[in-house]
Parts: structure tokens; sequence; C-alpha cells
């Protein structure tokens, strides 16, 4: 009973893999390799990246006797990115999925389906937690003093932290579930409760970080001082140095714990999934409501589509926060941020780079406002509204734009405004980065309506598949990293025949050109499709 | 007010609509009828604009779908078998933006809201989000969104489904009313006695090809609605 559960259960959180939601059909060999190499980039870009901070770090810890305390930071490192991953879909997928009244119709016991919907839950957790333990454990084989017993254990430890992802997430998603049973405004709340965990982990994780200077002049006291409130991962930390005690003890606590979420989630699953969703009832008051034309009308839906859906919110609109608290943050760090921008600048060549880097750190910032990429596959089911409604699939397409727009423009030009007082740059970059930026803002939002109608996702089951695992958020998100990184080698490439003045504004001339290619696109070909899909 | 002439619809080779004409008059009531994937849903889905289709033309009180479907969506009105609402709505949110697109303005909109809600019951619920509607009140909700706008074309896929007696019954008195105002209907469903108490004609589809049609006292003649398509269906 529990295979073709299975089955069912992967085949929707892979289905993004192996189907052409286009086409409505399954990939072809040539289509899934490509895709595949497409994924496969990005998987390593991500994975050299955290090697390169794992390396930096055994550097450091290893030689001065702290491999454990190597292995917890990395630990909390891949525990904050694989929580973070799954906690926004936990939630959804236990309690939400579409087909849970399906299945609980059906003679399976909902522990079953618990447990399929867990394996889902696991997978996309697993996938983000090890990002950071294979490079983890690479740059430690690697720099690291590596005995048998250790090698073998620190290969278990990826498995252990694993459950452990599993557990936060479960917890999480189980609150969560819990309190919006009871909620108003429920996504609002649910918001909120993320963000606020979001908030207190990235608190404490910079906690942390910020005392690796003070461990390292301070060994012994620092590591007594982490080793009581970080009792579970000094002990995974002993376990990969060979300590048998250490991995017993360590796994004892991560299966303890989830054992106990097991028990708490299977006695409250059925209960969960089955309260009606809806929130006290709400009384109707007759009023009369302007008219809006047709414009205001779509985006206004937009508009209320993103801020009633938290998993949308919190994964592609959540630089929006973002952005201005970094702003506020460079105001006030200004003094600590300063002395450092000149040996930034020498160590890539010259002061003289300083304001392109700024300009790319605000154009790094704006690709985190993702909102035009999952913004057709949301219409999903209700897709045949818009199709009946006497509206032109330009107006449904300018009406997504335009929220991105209005989600991002704002908080990306307070960010740059706050950057140009804080870091002020020579005259022509006062408006070479606010341009460059906004430019690249409007990319972004062209680029993600692009790529969601080159790989829509129409037959969802839940939300998060097409938020949070589909092509067209990914290759948007990393794509915008990619532009980014491309423009900076082409610097590289260019500065000794181009001032960087000069090429900053090159950079605006050619971001303009791809605006303009892509919004020619989307008004012809774009719309084409749409009328299809 | 609707005329289909010689529309054909393709899946890959599978013809799924073939060669379909058919009239409907303004003030006829036309049920639509055929076994589960005859190609009910999608001769209606191409009447809407939903599905482009491969030949043929649709025109909608003279209006070609192709050639200008945004003036003749504003004739029409499509109410479908499931409706999948926007689930981030509520009731009166969704009915506000169908008649902002249909450009009704605040005084008429809020008169036939008020009417066809509390026709249906519904008026009581209108602030609640989508999420939290029964398949018969979404359906409810679909049908007011259907009329806000006047449609002079009523298209519905299997409307009585999920509704009460009531509400089917209240359904029934608002059809009849609608046309006649001067609109047409054309619905599909599966409830033939309905059709045959209901309607001035009748189409009857298999394998995507309409093998009868006409009015619903010649089609039908001196027997039953059902005889005659348990008699098509069995000689075809």
């Amino acid at each position: 009973m529990i295979r073709p559960l299975l089955k069912k259960q992967l085949a929707e959180v892979f289905s993004w893999v192996f189907m052409d939601t286009r086409k409505k059909a399954r990939r072809t060999g040539a289509g899934l390799v490509g895709f595949l190499a497409l994924y496969a980039f990005l998987f390593l870009y991500l994975i050299v990246f955290f090697f390169m901070m794992a390396r930096f770090l055994c550097e450091a810890l290893v030689p001065l006797g702290l491999t454990w305390f190597y292995f917890t930071i990395m630990g909390l490192l891949s525990l904050f990115l694989g929580v973070f991953g799954s906690v926004f879909n936990t939630y959804a997928s236990l309690y939400l999925a579409k087909d849970n009244d399906l299945l609980l119709s059906m003679p399976i016991p909902p522990r079953f389906v618990l447990f399929a919907r867990l394996c889902g839950v696991y997978a996309t957790g697993l996938f983000y937690e090890l990002l950071v333990m294979l490079p983890t454990l690479i740059a430690w084989f690697i720099y690291g003093n590596v005995t048998v017993l250790g090698a073998v254990f620190a290969l278990l430890i990826p498995l252990l932290l694993s459950f452990l992802v599993l557990t936060l997430s479960c917890l999480l998603g189980l609150l969560v579930a819990a309190i919006s049973t009871h909620l108003k405004h429920k996504s609002l709340v649910i918001t909120l409760f993320s963000l606020g965990f979001l908030g207190l982990y990235m608190w404490a994780y910079t906690a942390i970080m910020s005392s690796l200077s003070e461990l390292l002049a301070m060994v012994g006291e620092i590591a007594e001082k982490v080793k009581g409130p970080l009792f579970p991962f000094y002990h995974m930390g002993r376990a990969a140095e060979g300590n048998v005690l250490s991995l017993l003890i360590f796994a004892g606590i991560v299966l303890g714990s989830f054992a106990l979420t097991w028990l708490l989630l299977s006695h409250s699953f059925l209960s969960l999934a089955t309260t009606n969703k809806g929130a006290a009832k709400r009384t109707y008051k007759r009023e009369r409501t302007a008219q809006k034309s047709a414009g205001q009308a779509l985006f206004t839906k937009e508009l209320r589509r993103l801020v009633g859906s938290p998993t949308y919110l919190l994964n592609c609109a959540l630089g929006a926060l973002f952005l201005p608290i970094a702003g506020v943050a460079l105001l006030i760090f200004r003094a600590d941020i300063v002395p450092l921008l000149p040996l930034l600048g020498e160590l890539l060549g010259g002061t003289d780079v300083i304001p392109l880097l700024l300009a790319a750190a605000a154009c790094t910032m704006a690709t985190m406002i993702d909102v035009t990429a999952p913004s057709i596959s949301l219409e999903g089911k209700h897709l045949w509204i818009l199709k009946t409604l006497p509206v032109t699939p330009w107006q449904v397409l300018s009406a997504k734009l335009k929220l991105h727009l209005a989600i991002a423009v704002p908080p990306t030009l307070f960010a740059v405004i706050c950057l140009l007082i804080a870091l002020p740059p020579a005259l022509p970059f006062f408006f070479l980065i606010p341009i460059a930026t906004l430019l690249f803002t409007l990319l972004v939002a062209l680029f993600g309506l692009f790529m969601n109608l080159k790989a829509p996702n129409l037959s969802w089951v839940n939300e998060t598949v097409p938020v949070k695992q589909s092509m067209s958020v990914t290759v948007t998100l990393f794509g915008g990293w990619g532009v980014v990184m491309a423009l900076g080698a082409l610097y590289f490439a260019l500065h000794s025949i181009l001032a960087p003045a000069l090429y900053l504004a090159l950079v605006c001339v050619l971001l303009a050109a791809l605006c303009a290619a892509l919004f020619w696109w989307l008004n012809k070909k774009g719309t084409t499709i749409f009328a299809v899909l | 007010m609707l005329k289909i002439e010689h529309l054909t619809k393709c899946y890959g080779t599978k013809k799924a609509v073939d060669d379909l004409s058919l009239h409907i008059a303004p003030g006829e009531i036309c049920a639509f009828i055929g076994h589960n994937g005859a190609g009910k849903t999608t001769a209606i889905k191409s009447v809407c604009g939903i599905l482009q289709f491969d030949a043929g033309e649709i025109f909608v009180d003279g209006i070609s779908i192709k050639e200008d479907p945004l003036a003749a969506k504003k004739k029409l009105a499509y109410i479908p078998d499931n409706p999948d609402l926007y689930d981030f709505m509520t009731g009166i949110g969704y009915l506000n933006f169908v008649a902002d697109v249909f450009g009704v303005d605040a005084a008429a909109r809020d008169e036939r809201i008020h009417r066809f809600a509390d026709m249906l019951s519904l008026t009581g619920d209108l602030a609640q989000p989508i999420s939290a509607y029964s398949h018969g009140m979404k359906q409810k909700l679909a049908i007011i969104g259907a009329l806000i706008h006047t449609p002079r074309l009523i298209v519905m896929d299997e409307p009585f489904v999920g509704l009460d007696p009531k509400a089917a019954h209240l359904l029934k008195e608002l059809m009849r009313e609608m046309c006649r105002e001067g609109a047409a209907i054309f619905f599909s469903t599966h409830v033939l006695e309905t059709a045959e108490t209901l309607c001035d004609k009748v189409a009857i589809i298999k394998g995507g090809k309409l093998i009868r049609a006409g009015a619903m006292d010649e089609v039908k003649g001196d027997t039953s609605l059902e005889n005659v398509f348990l008699e098509l269906e069995g000689e075809q």
C-alpha cells in the first residue's frame, strides 16, 4: 500500500524534472539531458560557493584542534538552509495538499499518507542540506585530519542531520497548522511567523559567526561556552573526530526527537488535515464599490494572490523586506564598512572598481524579488477565468509585470539611495548606479515572465510546486546572479580600455537593450503562447 | 445568437470535434448532450475562446470569436462544470473583479449582485473567502459572476451539478427569464429530463460529430429524449 503512495508523492515532487508542463508530456531524452545539465550547473555553482567557505573554516579551525566546531558551524548552516528551504512547503504539503480528501477517502491508514508526504518534505530538505554538507565533507577530507573512524562517522552525519531538518520543518509546519485553524488573517500571521523564525535563526547564526574571531583568540573559553547551548552539534562535531560516544549521543538526540515528532504528527494529522481551512465567519456588509478599469482589476487580483499566499510572498517577494533592511544597515554600519572598501578594491585590482561593486551588490539583491517567475503557473486551474474574460493576453501579462515592479522598485530605489548616502561614489555613479539597478530590476521582471511562459506548470497539486520547485523560478533567480557575474567578468576583460563610469554606462545600454528585446518578445510571442496555454 | 460553422478541433491526430455546425437563435435554450468524451466540453470551450480550434468559425451575436475575441467575449458568459474560482479572493471580491473587467458600473453591479445573491441565498456568505465555499456555493458564485454583465449568450457546462434542488430550480427560472429577455443559452447536461422540459432545442454529439440537432419536439417526436439518445448511441 505504501509503495503506490510513495510513487505518487515522489512523482509529484519530481514531476518538474520529467514533465514538460507546457507540452503536458514527458520530456524527450535530449530535453531531459539539457534540463538536468542546467540544474547540475546550478548545483555545482552552489557547491563551489559553500566549498570555498568550508575550506576557509576548515583551514582556520582544524589546526587549532577545533574540528568539532568546524562541523558545528557548517552543520548549523546546513540545518538553516535545509529548514529554510523546506519549512515553507511543509505546512502546504502536509495539510493543504489538494488530494488529501481523495487519499483519506481510500482504505489507507492516515499515517501512511503522512509518511508519503513526509518523504516528499524529506527529499526537499535533504537536497538543501546536501548543498552545504557535501562541500563540508569534501573540504574536510582534503584539508582536515581525517581518521578512518572519523571518515565513516562523518559520512553518517549528513544522513542524521537530514532527520533533524525534517524534524524542525515538521514541528514548525505543525505549529503553523495548529495556529492557522483559529485565525482570521491566516496568511499574514503565517508570513509574520515565518519571518520571525527566519529573523531569529539569522540572528543566532550571525551571533555564532561573529564569535568566530573571538574564538580564534580564546579557544578554550569559547569552546566551553558554545558546547553547552549547542551540545547536539558539539557531539556531531566530535563524532566526525571519531568519537563513538558522541556519535551515539547525536544519533540518539536526532532519532529520538524525530520519533517524538512522528508521534505528534501522526496523532494530529487527521484532525489538522481535515479541519475546515476557513477562518471565523465574516459578516457581509453591503457597500457600493468604486468601479476599476480592467487593468486595475487585474493588478489588484495579482496583488491579492501575492499577499494571500505566504508561500508566494516569502519565496518571491522577501527581497522587498531585505532591501530596505540592507539599506538602513548600510547607513548604521557605514563607519565599519568604509575602511573595508579600499582593501576590497585593492584585492580586485584598484579602488576605482568600488562603484561597480556597489552596483553589482544592489543588482544581486534585486534578484531576490521574483514575483513574475511563477505568476503564470499560479493561474493553474483558474486559467479559464482569464480566458473567458474580455481581456487581451497582454493585459494579463502586463498586470503581472506591473505587480513585480510595484513590489521591487520602491525598496530597490530606497536601498540604492541609502547606498549612495552611506558610500558616496563619484558624480557619474550617482546617476548610473540607480539607472543600472532599476534596469536590472525590470530585466528580472521581464525574464521571470519569459521563463514562466516557456516553462509553465498549470497542473500543480500544491502551490509550493510552481513557487519553489519550478524551472522558471530557479533559472530566474540564478540567471540574475549569472548576469551580474557575467557583467563582472566582462569588466575585467575590458577594464584596460574602459573607465568604470563608461563601463557602467555601457552596462546600462546593454540592460536596456535586453529589456527591450524581452519586452518585444513578451508582447508578440509571449501573448501568443499565453493564448494557447 | 450563436453560430458554429464546421468547427473542428484536434488533439494531436485525434479529432475531438469534427465539422460541427449549430445555430442557436436569440431566446432559445439549447441542450448539448452526449456521452463522456464525446466532445461536448471541447466544443463549449472553443465557443468561449478558452480553446483555439483548427478549422471552422464561431460567431457570437455576429462577432467572430477568432477575429475579435474581446468583443465576442463581452457578449457571452461561461459557467464551467467544476468552478475553480480564485481561492484567495472573497465572494464579493471575485464578483467585483469580474464586474470591473466587464466594465459594469457601480450601481448596476450592486443591484445585480444582490438580486442574484439573494435569489441563490448566497448574500450572507459574500464576505467569506472562496476557499471556505462548498462546491455548490462556488457554483452559485460562478453563476452570479456570469450574469453580472447581462450576457447575450450563456454557455454552461453541466450547470446543475452540485446545486441543491432549490438552487437548481431557481437556475432554471433564471435561464427562462434570460431567454425571455432575448439572450440565448447553450448548455451541456447528462440529465435528459431537465433538457427535455427546459429546452427548445437539442444537439446530440458522438465521437466529435453532431449526430442529431433540431427543435426538441422534432428530435424526440412521440418518444422521450432518453429513448432517442439511447437509440442513437446504439445505432452509430
